[in-house]
């Protein structure tokens, strides 16, 4: 028998459909919502063990991590789970080299197996966009979602920078849930990829007096603040080198943009 | 004359255009892979297999630094005030989408050579650790300092990009690989092909415009070679790929001629051709044929094909056989 630990899990594009219409079928089947989505028997014909160099692959943490993430969000809420969910995968992140955590192959394996009771209940499905079921629209994957929010704001499991939005929204009498600002002015923009320049926003933006996105019914994009300021900031990146700044330095020059 | 916002205002900095020029001029990233050594120039491309992109050799070479230092001066108060910074930036299909600053240093001592990855050992780090997703790598020369000043035709802000060059080392997109679909008896009767044919070519009119290789041409195969290729031994299926890879680049080449041959027949190389792609990625190892392959095809297309077949490596990287099964036979494990 195959030594398990020679490689990390891996799932093509065809085998990620494959397997994602056979637990769409499933839920269609089911009357009520599912709680819970069943592999197939042989699981093993989805998915192969690809090499690592030699690097023990540890499939104990994996499962331990997993554990972890539903015993803590039986009762959450989508967005709230969404925030644990990356501060399980920051752990990830920091278990196995760029080499494994790199590959979309890598993730269409927890997101159709170690997560996927995770990944079909926020709506009730399981659609080639939410497992990665093509290479375009990553950004879109339930589980790319929360990884980038994690790699670009966390530091540590439960870093505070993956919450503090909410904080300072339901502070402000706004909204608690804000996974539309975490989506819109962090997971998305392309100048937030850059060392901590997404905590440096998050400074500015929350520095007195903060700016917020209110997205409650009757709102216009005008009172989508931070998005505005979001915008500003990002047309500083062709002119302004953001990795070769620190944190702070990032953020003192957010600021000079932050009221015009 | 360039424009640079630092923020509010918009900034003419003159001399940044001559620097960003004399940048380019001098700059070359050189790629030791497969035991081969290539000089990529500002703006240009190089076609890795996966396993060549984690453990190729990189450096970057400038060929006149006292010309780099002596264009920045201009655009500073005094050698002190500009750093060099070389920043590896993912591709969108990795998962993480970061970045990763390799080096950096004073302008003043910017050398002649910067070794960023040794070749044979594996790369390092967020972005250039793994070989999933293509990558650029860029060199910036950047102001150090900031000064508080509103009135001001230099930089003045810390980090302020005075010029920059940059290469793509990119990677075959695994969906462009060459997948045979399956050559059923009902496609032979639809296409009046006898029965003993095994493998067909369609190729779009305008398959030079296709953005994937999938719109611009399709390939057949007999449905029973396909069914029995993954139980076959790993010699025939060697033999198996390299004739299919044979048949399909001669069809292709046959058919990008015919249709550069054909009135108004031209080959957009900025355009987004998946075929341009293809042929780039063939020929990845040879700066002479990725430039030159298109007057080559047009002029001696014997020869160019011959080119094409003898290029070898690609074809494992650049073929992939389906293995299609039916997902409806799986049954459902409640454990």
């Amino acid at each position: 028998m195959t030594d398990p630990s020679i490689g990390y899990p891996v799932i093509s594009i065809e085998n990620a459909l494959r397997l994602g219409s056979f637990y769409q079928k499933q839920i269609d089947a089911s009357t009520v919502p599912l709680r819970q989505l069943s592999t197939p028997k042989v699981l093993t014909d989805f998915y192969r063990l690809q090499p690592m160099g030699g690097v023990t692959f540890d499939w104990d943490q994996l499962e331990e991590l997993a554990s972890d993430f539903f015993t803590r969000t039986r009762k959450l809420k989508y967005s709230e789970a969404q925030t644990e969910m990356a501060t399980t995968l920051r752990e990830i992140v920091q278990l196995f080299p760029p080499l494994v955590v790199q590959d979309l192959d890598f993730w269409r394996y927890l997101s159709l197996v170690t997560f996927r009771n995770f990944v079909f209940k926020f709506k009730n499905r399981m659609a080639p966009v939410d497992f990665l079921g093509s290479n375009s629209q990553v950004e879109r994957a339930r589980l790319i979602e929360p990884l980038r929010m994690a790699c670009r704001l966390a530091e540590e499991a439960n870093d505070p920078y993956l919450t503090i939005i909410s904080d300072v929204s339901t502070r402000e009498g706004l909204s608690s849930d804000v996974r539309d600002s975490y989506i819109s002015n962090i997971i998305r923009p392309e100048w937030a990829k850059h060392g901590k320049v997404g905590r440096a926003f998050i400074d500015a933006a929350l520095a007195e007096p903060p700016v917020l996105d209110d997205g409650r019914k009757g709102t216009t994009k005008a009172d989508r603040k931070m998005n505005l300021f979001q915008s500003r900031v990002s047309a500083l990146q062709n002119n302004v080198l953001f990795p070769y700044l620190d944190q702070s330095e990032a953020a003192e020059l957010f600021l000079t943009v932050k009221e015009i | 004359m360039s424009l640079r916002n630092e923020g509010i205002a918009l900034r003419p900095f003159s001399g940044v255009d001559h620097l960003e020029g004399v940048l380019a001029e001098n700059f070359r990233v050189v790629v030791t892979a497969s035991g081969k050594r290539e000089e990529i120039l500002a703006g240009d491309s190089y076609f890795f297999d996966k396993e060549e992109l984690l453990r190729c050799g990189l450096d970057i070479e400038l060929t006149n630094v006292d010309a780099i230092k002596s264009a920045a001066a201009p655009l500073c108060q005094s050698d002190d005030d500009a750093d060099w910074v070389i920043v590896a930036e993912d591709g969108v299909r990795s998962a993480i989408r970061g970045s990763q600053v390799l080096a950096s240093g004073p302008i003043s001592d910017i050398p002649a050579s910067i070794q960023l990855a040794k070749p044979v050992e594996a790369n390092y780090g967020k972005v250039m650790g793994h070989p999933h997703a293509s990558r650029t790598v860029s060199l910036y020369l950047v102001y150090n300092k900031s000064i508080p000043t509103e009135v001001s035709t230099k930089p003045r802000v810390k980090g302020a990009i005075l010029a920059s060059a940059s290469v793509s080392l990119a990677v075959q997109p695994s969906n462009e690989a060459l997948q045979p679909k399956h050559l059923t008896e009902e496609l032979k009767r639809e296409w009046k092909l006898s029965a003993e044919t095994w493998f067909h070519f369609k190729a779009q009119s305008e398959l030079l415009e296709c953005e994937s290789l999938e719109e611009a041409f399709k390939f057949y195969v007999d449905k029973d070679i396909l069914d029995a290729y993954p139980g076959a031994s790993k010699e025939y299926r060697q033999l198996f790929e390299l004739q299919l890879f044979s048949l399909v680049i001669t069809q292709v080449v046959t058919s990008v001629h015919k249709a550069l041959s054909t009135p108004g027949g031209e080959l957009e190389k900025g355009a987004n051709s998946a075929v341009v792609r293809l042929f780039n990625s063939i020929f990845s190892n040879s700066r002479t044929l990725m430039k030159e392959w298109p007057t080559r095809l047009l002029d001696d297309p014997d020869r160019l094909l011959s080119e094409a077949l003898a290029a070898g490596g690609s074809s494992k990287t650049i073929l992939r056989i389906l293995q299609l099964e039916d997902p409806n036979e799986q049954e459902v494990n409640n454990d």
